[in-house]
């Protein structure tokens, strides 16, 4: 019985601070990373004078550059369904060759 | 005060999460289609088709490291054919860590499992997958990928078919000036059956490797082109089929894997930004297929001495938009598929034509 009231209050008092250091601490940290990130970017701009700021960007291959859809909407829709997989990484579908009707086979790692 | 396991991982998770920087997604997808040859043989058995898709995640972020847990489902309804419907659900979790902030590693794994109708059920299974892989910048657009996947599939009504994959795989994506991407990758697989059967005609591994090169090219700001080749090369006997008095059991479901059958394939796309909400595309591709070990075979049954081979033409139109100005973060897509299918094999020499239309939306 002790053990588990000692459980909850840690529990309380962290999640406590967890909720009140929501509004500075977590999003300060976030910010900060973001804008590391965005530093890091902006940096390798100035690295390379000869490459312009609207620079082309075809990650998925389909010869438009990516950020001329919507604001990346479509883009970010297709990332939705990647969670880091690579290759062949099947899982709905893998390769039943049956047309978009086919249930497939059960496809590798990733997604 | 002494801390049992259990309290040990709740204080860590919420020190980890009290950490970190927690975001949550969500999306659905539900799409219909007429489908002219659900079975994809001469037979030309037509069905309406409704899919329903629906996924989670939850990305939790730290200062070098992104913990992504996610859930997709699956649920595909047959009008006519209701046996024929299945559900899948996949699970996983994948952690992906910059090395020097811009590079990602990503390590995870994932449980999946498909359920049939009632008659269709011998062809459930289940599968765990690992993977890792590692992506290397070598300036903005341009980078080197090495991965590594394992699977294990099990058929818990067909325990001969279960088997284990191991594949490794290598890409290479480099940009030019000249607004062209050009993709190059490698790929080799092994798939091993877990019953190994000391049986002549009874095949026990596979080993596979293929290769595939992409290009893509703009034509002006709002119209692409993307040109692709692939080819692979199959080693050891080839896929497993069961016989019986010179009939062999070759059910698509289960047996029409990449292992199967080996070729070379090629394909150009055309897409067309007509608006920044609307994306038209057209495609065409080719395929020639080889099965390995699968007997040729007329309408009767009798052996046509010689292996199947299908030569597969495909084309197709697809409209894509975005509908944000109903609601942010919804997507509808038309879409019409062609596929001919020339096969030296009557059963398999078919037409099909697939009419789709599909809403999504996720946040």
């Amino acid at each position: 019985m002790k053990k588990i009231v000692i459980t909850i209050f840690l529990i309380t008092v962290i999640s406590g601070v967890n909720i009140f250091a929501q509004s500075d601490s977590t999003k300060t940290k976030s910010k900060e990373l973001k804008q590391k990130r965005n530093n890091v970017q902006i940096m390798k701009t100035f690295e390379k004078p000869g490459k312009k700021k609207d620079q082309f960007i075809d990650k998925d291959g389909d010869g438009i550059c990516d950020n001329r859809a919507e604001g990346m909407s479509f883009q970010k829709m297709r990332k939705r369904k990647y969670h880091g997989g690579e290759g062949n990484e099947g899982g709905k579908g893998g390769s039943g060759g049956r047309g978009q009707s086919g249930n497939g086979g059960p496809g590798g790692g990733g997604k | 005060m002494k801390l049992n396991f259990y309290q040990l991982i709740t204080i860590w998770f919420i020190l980890l999460f009290n950490q970190s920087y927690s975001q949550f997604g969500f999306y659905t997808d539900v799409s219909s289609y007429y489908d002219d040859n659900i079975f994809n043989n001469y037979l030309a058995e037509s069905d309406f088709i409704h899919s329903f898709s629906l996924g989670t995640e939850f990305d939790v972020e730290t200062e070098v490291d992104n913990l992504n847990l996610y859930y997709d489902g699956n649920f595909t309804f047959y009008n006519e054919n209701s046996s024929k419907s299945s559900g899948v659900h996949k699970a996983g979790i994948v952690n992906t860590y910059f090395v020097n902030d811009e590079n990602p590693l990503n390590i995870g794994v994932n449980y999946s499992l498909k359920k049939y109708g009632d008659n269709y059920n011998i062809y459930d299974w289940n599968s765990f997958s690992a993977y890792a892989n590692y992506r290397h910048y070598t300036s903005e657009n341009d980078f080197i990928l090495a991965g590594y996947i394992f699977s294990r599939i099990r058929y818990q009504n067909l325990e001969i078919f279960s088997y284990n994959e191991h594949k490794g795989l290598i890409k290479f994506q480099l940009a030019f000036e000249t607004k062209t991407t050009l993709l190059l990758s490698g790929e080799a697989g092994y798939k091993d059956y877990i019953q190994q059967l000391d049986q002549s005609g009874f095949t026990n591994s596979i080993w596979q490797i293929s290769s595939f090169l992409r290009i893509a090219q703009a034509l002006g700001e709002n119209t692409g082109m993307s040109m692709f080749a692939g080819a692979s090369k199959n080693f050891k006997e080839g896929t497993r089929y069961l016989s019986s008095n010179d009939y062999y059991y070759f059910e698509e479901e289960l047996l029409n894997d990449q292992y199967s059958s080996d070729g070379f394939e090629g394909g150009i796309k055309i897409t067309q930004l007509v608006s920044p909400v609307l994306i038209l595309s057209g495609s065409a591709n080719y395929a020639q297929r080889k099965y390995t070990n699968l007997p040729a075979a007329d309408l009767e049954g009798n052996p046509l001495n010689d292996f199947r081979t299908d030569n597969r033409f495909s084309y197709g139109v697809k409209l894509e938009v975005s509908m944000g100005f109903i609601l942010t973060g919804l997507f509808g897509n038309v879409s019409w598929n062609n596929i001919h299918n020339n096969s030296n094999d009557p059963y398999y020499d078919y037409n099909n034509q697939v009419y789709a239309a599909g809403i999504e939306f996720g946040f």
